[in-house]
Order: structure tokens, then C-alpha cells, then sequence
């Protein structure tokens, strides 16, 4: 009978004990959600090469802690205690409040026989509950909040992803390289080709562009388009990372040829929107020829290359026909005047690979240039950009303009190169051609 | 005493009374729970419901000696605690107290609000301190004492209200109701015919030792803390000013002029110690003071006049006072 009558009491323990391990899970589950949504954009950066190893490995301790702390912090207010354990079990077993009673008296300050008497009647009524059948767990919907937020979270985060690089500012040039070797050097089979990515993006970083690092893009990028050609072969899981990794050293490539431009000072700029998904679209460029003359590209197939890059002219093509329509008003074709003479004075500096948004007209140099006042056989029509040979008079008084924008001569009517003009045909040499859009054409003439 | 003679005396006591008293279980129950834990009763009910027969029928079963005293308004209160009479004898004369009918053991002062406020305060002393001073001269009163007033809502022209203080020393204030259609049959049944209309004795000779155990044991009945902790509430409830100024609950700050004393709180824990006994229990549950909240605090609310106006009791304050006060 003693025994039997420890039970109501060793019930209302095992009650706090079943109700606190209720809580804490809730408490844990409530804050779990967020932390694999941590730990998810943790790896995600971190395969993304945005963050280091060891930033991982310090963040994830930190959020760990946190939550365990938060949890806590959230737990011990609301720990059950024995009375609410026992108010549970005399709702349970209808005891008319005899646990409850048990639970919260001093058993001294009543008389004895009574407090046995009331023990022995609630523990008359123990058969009536099974904690694990009355109080089973359930989750709360506080988990369900946190978990539909920490969706929410990762869905905003792509979100921003995506759509981040419309908005933010552009890194320095090898910046994006670099990561890209970084990723690259964790798969061991590219840890060569690591190697060359990550010493070229670290000779990006100085300013100024020489034949030899255009050469070293060059090569890294005949590297990540052989490997990528082996990789689409193979149907490797990492075409992905070595498309990036062509892109960017092709961004450069023609980003660099228009930065070389720019430092000659030939370099139209446009201020067309990018389209598209590529961000790395070639600068403009110009060709030089002794005398003044004017061809036109067909926009129809401009590139007249590479399949790779054809969804990027594509784009590019939409953009520029986009700015095109818009530069028949005469407000636009104002702000283009401006963007010009911007460029002139070289305020964008860097921007070669940064304002990438025009395709660049190729193919092959036509047998001759038109004249000013020239028509074309076919017109204009379908056209998209006049190249524009400048005269060397108009070449050599624009001495001092250009890219570094300390010039102290005469603003020209149109940009023209700082450096002597070389035939477009002579090996080694940076483009010079420039795509001009059409609504300049009055600039020409 | 244990548990079970104090619910057999009871059983006992309560049937011998319905053997009278047709339907008002309640009523007999809380009469007799008041009786045990040392309190007095106001019965309220239009003439006729049979308040006198219940008391009488309770003092009988008792075993104790029972007075009435009809209150009028020429009632003096030397008629009720007594006066010192001038007696002759051996040559010489001397005052002797002759004791009124207070010092029976149980006091039926029917319908107690005809008399006088100086005739109704004669009462007091004896009420809270179970004693009457005359003359400058203290007498106690037989124990165990009850009184029990009557008074009638209707006809109230010629009455004098009892005071609060008065009101306060009631343990219960029972509201007496007209019997059901069934129940009046049962009334004129057993009214009627030939049968006794008396009850007997219940408790043996030694009653009196036993209405003290009983009444010992009352006390000891265990209270869990939160439940005192719901009375203290319910109690502070009842102010309008709220606790420490706090918010009241609407109805009180709306219709109450005043609280319940700390009496009230006392009234509802003995009260609710002798319905768990009277249920078998040996320990106090939400249920009881919810049930003995109604008579132990009705009589202590003062209603303010926009109550009177618009018709509200104190029982419709109470039930949203518990309905707003939690248990825990």
C-alpha cells in the first residue's frame, strides 16, 4: 500500500519529464528549420567560392550555438512544472484535482491520515492514463512557421541571387577568375587547370593589360573549352562550373580587347541595357585604316562563329536592336552624345569587361570602305553597326584622351585612338574596328 | 474522526431533513455545511417555502435546543440577549440576567429585517464572539451556536435593510426557491395527510462532542496552494478598484460599489472544505469553491445604483467573475 501510494507522485514526475522532452523538442524544432537554411546558404556560398572553408566552419559553430542558445533561452521559461503536470493528469483521470493537490502540498502542514487517504485515492486512479497514449508528441505550429519562414528564406535567397547581379556593382576584373579557380581547385582532375586560372587572375589584378596576359587568356581558355568539350563527352556533373569558367576568360578576352581600345581612345560606348543571361559581353572596339571610310555590318549573323556564343549574340542582338528603337527620339540620342564624350574623357575606366552589353561585329574586313557621303548598294537596311576607320589626322589630335582621362587636348568631335593606327589584318594586333550604332551616323557624316 | 463517520453523520443528518423538506438539496446541504464549519445563514425566500420548518427540522435532527424570535419593529434587544430582572427573596432583593432566547443553540430570527437596526445589531456580539454583554457583563453562548435570520424580498415597506456589517457575519446567504410543479406535489402529499411532520434525533446523546469533531475535521480538509491562490483571486476579483488598482473585471467596476471582506474568502474555504466532505473527499477542488462561491459572497457585494436601475444581482456579477478569472 506505501508503495502503491508513492505512484501519484513518481506520475506527476514522469510527467515533467515526458512534458520537458515535449518542449524541448518543440524549442529545437522551432529553431532547426532556420539553421539548415543556414547551413544550406553557408555550403552554397562556399561551393560558390564566396566564402572560405574555415568562414564556413566558424559560421556554422556560431549559428549552432545560437540556436542551441535560443532554444534554451526559449525552453526554460516555459518548462512544465509539476503542478501544470498534474492539472494535466486529474483532467486526464478526472481526479477532482488530487494530483494537483498532491503536487503543490506540504504534506506536513496537513494531518497525515488525510494525506495518505488522498494518495491512496489518486493512486486508485493511476490506471486510468498511459502517458504515452494521453500525451503523445505532436508538432506545434510554431514548427510549421519556422519551417514555411526558412523556405521562404531560401526561396528569397535564390531570388536574390538571381537577380543580385542586375543591380550590384561589378568586381575588379580577375576577381571572378579567381573564384572560378578556386571552385575549380577543389576537383582534383582541374587542379591544373586551377593553377593557370588562379596565376591569371592574379595578373589581372594589375592594372594595365599586356599582350603576354591576353596570350594567358587565350590559352586558359582553349584549356577550359578542351576540358569542357571532354567533360560534355563524358557527361561529367561539372559542365556547369567549366562553362562559367569559359565564359568569364572569354569575357575578359573581349573585354580586354576593348579595354585596349579604350586606352587607344577609339572605343565607342554604349550605354545599351545587357541582356540576356550573359554578363560578360565583349566591349567595342574600332579598326583603323589610313583613311576615313565606313562599312556595315549585317546584324543577321554578326559573330559568324562560334556556336557557344551564340545565344550570347542573340541577346546581345535584342539589346542592341532594343536601344536602337528608342535612340530615334531625340532625348535618348542626346544621352547617347554625353555617353560618349563620358567615354572620351575616359571617366569609366575598368569598364572594359564591366559595360560588355553590345555584340561586336566580326567577319571578315570588307574590300573597301565606304566614302563619307557614300550609299551603300543595299542601304542600311538591316544593319546594325557602321564600322568606322578614323583618318589619322583626326587619330593623331587626340593625343592625351582616352582611357586615362588626365587629357589636356582638345576634346574631338568624335573618339578617336591615341596610338598610330595599324592595318586590322597584321597579326598580333588588337582589333580596332569600332561598332558604331547607327543612330550615330550623323557623328560620322 | 475519520472520513467516513463524518459523511455517514452527515448522510444521516440531510436525509432526515428531506424527510421534511421537499426539493432545496442545495439549500439543506449548504445549511448544514455552514452549521459545521461554525457559520450563520440568511435565508431569503417569499413567505411560505417552509425556511422555518428547514431550521427547525435541522435543530431537531441536531439534538439542539432552538428558539425563534419573529422580528418586529417594537422588538427591543433585551427581548433577544436578555435583561436583569429584580428578584426578592430571603429579605433582600437582587438583579438576576434572565437570558433571552439567543442563548438556545440554534436561533431562528425570522425575518429579522422588520426590527430595528438597534434590535438587529443585538445580534452581533453574538454572532462573531458567541457571547452577549449585559450590563457591562459578558455571558457565552452554548456551543455549538448557529443563527439563522429569514428575510423576504417582496414587502419591503416598514423593513430596515441589514447593514453590511451585519450582512458580512452571515457564513451563507441562501436564496430560497418556489418548488417545482413536482416537488409541490410531493409537499401537499406529506403536508396533508396523517402522517409526522417532525424529524427525530439523529445524532446519539453525545452530539455535541461529535458536532465538534466534525467541525475539527472540517478544518483539517487539505487545500492545495493554487486553489487558495484562485480563492485570493476571485476574491480581489470583486474590487472594483481591482487589485493595487488594477483592472476589475467589467461587470464589478460597472455594478459594485463594494467588495467582498476577507470574510468572504474565509467563508468560501471552510464552505468548500465541508462540501468535499460532504462529498467524501478529504481535499478541496476547484468544483467546491466554485460551488459555495455564490452563497459565501452574494450578501458582501454592494451593488451600486446603475445595478439596481438596470436589474443586475450580484449572482450574474459573480458568474463573470468566474467565468473571467482563471484557475491558474
Amino acid at each position: 500500500m506505501e508503495k502503491e501510494d508513492g505512484l501519484p507522485d513518481k506520475l506527476v514526475g514522469r510527467l515533467v519529464s515526458h512534458l520537458k522532452r515535449h518542449l524541448l523538442w518543440d524549442s529545437l524544432l522551432i529553431f532547426f528549420p532556420p539553421l539548415v537554411v543556414f547551413f544550406y546558404v553557408g555550403v552554397f556560398l562556399y561551393r560558390s567560392a564566396l566564402i572560405p572553408q574555415q568562414a564556413l566552419i566558424f559560421a556554422a559553430a556560431i549559428a549552432v550555438g545560437v540556436a542551441w542558445l535560443m532554444a534554451i533561452l526559449r525552453y526554460r521559461p516555459m518548462a512544465p512544472t509539476a503542478r501544470l503536470a498534474a492539472r494535466l493528469i486529474d483532467d486526464r483521470v478526472q481526479g477532482k484535482d488530487r494530483f494537483v493537490t498532491l503536487a503543490t502540498i506540504d504534506p506536513a502542514a496537513f494531518a497525515s491520515f488525510l494525506v495518505a487517504r488522498l494518495r491512496h485515492e489518486a493512486a486508485g486512479l493511476l490506471h486510468r492514463t498511459d502517458l504515452r497514449k494521453d500525451f503523445p508528441y505532436r508538432l506545434k505550429r510554431s514548427f510549421f512557421a519556422s519551417l514555411i519562414g526558412s523556405l521562404v528564406s531560401v526561396l528569397l535567397f535564390h531570388l536574390i541571387l538571381e537577380i543580385g547581379p542586375y543591380f550590384a556593382p561589378r568586381g575588379p576584373a580577375g576577381k571572378e577568375l579567381a573564384l572560378i579557380a578556386r571552385e575549380l581547385s577543389r576537383v582534383p582532375r582541374f587542379s591544373e587547370l586551377a593553377r593557370s586560372v588562379e596565376a591569371l587572375a592574379v595578373r589581372l589584378r594589375e592594372p594595365g593589360r599586356s599582350s603576354q596576359e591576353r596570350s594567358l587568356i587565350q590559352n586558359a581558355l582553349a584549356k577550359v573549352e578542351a576540358q569542357l568539350a571532354a567533360e560534355q563527352a563524358q557527361g561529367g556533373s561539372l559542365r556547369a562550373l567549366l562553362s562559367r569558367a569559359a565564359d568569364a576568360l572569354r569575357g575578359l578576352e573581349q573585354g580586354d580587347d576593348g579595354s585596349q581600345e579604350e586606352k587607344a581612345g577609339g572605343g565607342l560606348k554604349s550605354n545599351l541595357p545587357e541582356q540576356g543571361g550573359d554578363r560578360r559581353k565583349a566591349g567595342q572596339g574600332g579598326e583603323g585604316e589610313g583613311e576615313a571610310g565606313v562599312t556595315l555590318s549585317d546584324s543577321k549573323d554578326p559573330q559568324g562563329g562560334k556556336s557557344a556564343e551564340k545565344g550570347t549574340q542573340e541577346a546581345g542582338k535584342r539589346g542592341a536592336g532594343k536601344e536602337q528603337g528608342l535612340g530615334d527620339r531625340p532625348g535618348k540620342d542626346k544621352e547617347k552624345r554625353s555617353d560618349i564624350g563620358g567615354m572620351a574623357k575616359g571617366e569609366v575606366q575598368g569598364k572594359g569587361t564591366k559595360d560588355q552589353g553590345e555584340e561586336i561585329p566580326r567577319g571578315a574586313t570588307p574590300d573597301r570602305f565606304l566614302q563619307p557621303g557614300e550609299q551603300a548598294e543595299k542601304g542600311v537596311k538591316g544593319a546594325r553597326f557602321v564600322s568606322v576607320q578614323l583618318p589619322e589626322e583626326e587619330a593623331g589630335g587626340s593625343m592625351g584622351e582616352g582611357r586615362s582621362g588626365k587629357g589636356r587636348g582638345l576634346r574631338p568631335k568624335v573618339p578617336v585612338s591615341n596610338v598610330p593606327l595599324r592595318r586590322p589584318d597584321s597579326p598580333g594586333v588588337p582589333s580596332e574596328k569600332q561598332p558604331l550604332p547607327l543612330e550615330y551616323r550623323a557623328l560620322i557624316r | 474522526m475519520e472520513l467516513e463517520k463524518f459523511r455517514d453523520l452527515f448522510d444521516l443528518l440531510e436525509a432526515e431533513i428531506k424527510k421534511i423538506i421537499v426539493g432545496h438539496e442545495e439549500v439543506v446541504r449548504k445549511t448544514l455545511i455552514a452549521f459545521f464549519a461554525g457559520g450563520h445563514v440568511l435565508l431569503e425566500g417569499v413567505p411560505g417555502l417552509g425556511k422555518t420548518l428547514l431550521i427547525k427540522c435541522m435543530s431537531r435532527a441536531l439534538g439542539l435546543s432552538f428558539k425563534r424570535v419573529q422580528f418586529t419593529p417594537d422588538l427591543m434587544p433585551s427581548d433577544i440577549v436578555g435583561t436583569q430582572v429584580l428578584t426578592e427573596g430571603d429579605g433582600r432583593r437582587e438583579f438576576h440576567f434572565k437570558k433571552g432566547p439567543i442563548f438556545a443553540q440554534v436561533i431562528l430570527a425570522d425575518e429579522i429585517n422588520r426590527a430595528t437596526p438597534k434590535t438587529q445589531s443585538a445580534v452581533l456580539e453574538a454572532m462573531e464572539e458567541r457571547q452577549v454583554t449585559v450590563f457591562g457583563e459578558s455571558y457565552p453562548l452554548e456551543s455549538p451556536f448557529m443563527l439563522l435570520a429569514t428575510q423576504n424580498p417582496i414587502e419591503l415597506e416598514g423593513t430596515y435593510p441589514l447593514p453590511e456589517a451585519q450582512l458580512d457575519r452571515f457564513f451563507f446567504k441562501l436564496m430560497v426557491s418556489s418548488p417545482s410543479p413536482e416537488e409541490l406535489r410531493e409537499i401537499l402529499h406529506r403536508t396533508t395527510g396523517a402522517g409526522s411532520n417532525e424529524a427525530t434525533r439523529v445524532l446519539p446523546d453525545n452530539g455535541a462532542e461529535l458536532i465538534s469533531e466534525m467541525k475539527r475535521l472540517l478544518r483539517q480538509v487539505i487545500i492545495a496552494p493554487p486553489i487558495e491562490d484562485y480563492v485570493v483571486r476571485l476574491v480581489h476579483a470583486t474590487q472594483p478598484t481591482g487589485h493595487k488598482g488594477g483592472a476589475a473585471v467589467s461587470e464589478v467596476k460597472e455594478y459594485l460599489r463594494f467588495g467582498s471582506s476577507p470574510r468572504g474568502a474565509q467563508a468560501i474555504i471552510l464552505g468548500a472544505k465541508g462540501n468535499a466532505l460532504a462529498e467524501g473527499r478529504v481535499h478541496v477542488s476547484y468544483e467546491d469553491i466554485e460551488s459555495v462561491l455564490y452563497p459565501s459572497l452574494r450578501h458582501r457585494l454592494i451593488l451600486n445604483f446603475q445595478a439596481e436601475a438596470e436589474n443586475i444581482g450580484p449572482d450574474q456579477i459573480l458568474a463573470a467573475v468566474i467565468k473571467k478569472v482563471p484557475r491558474d
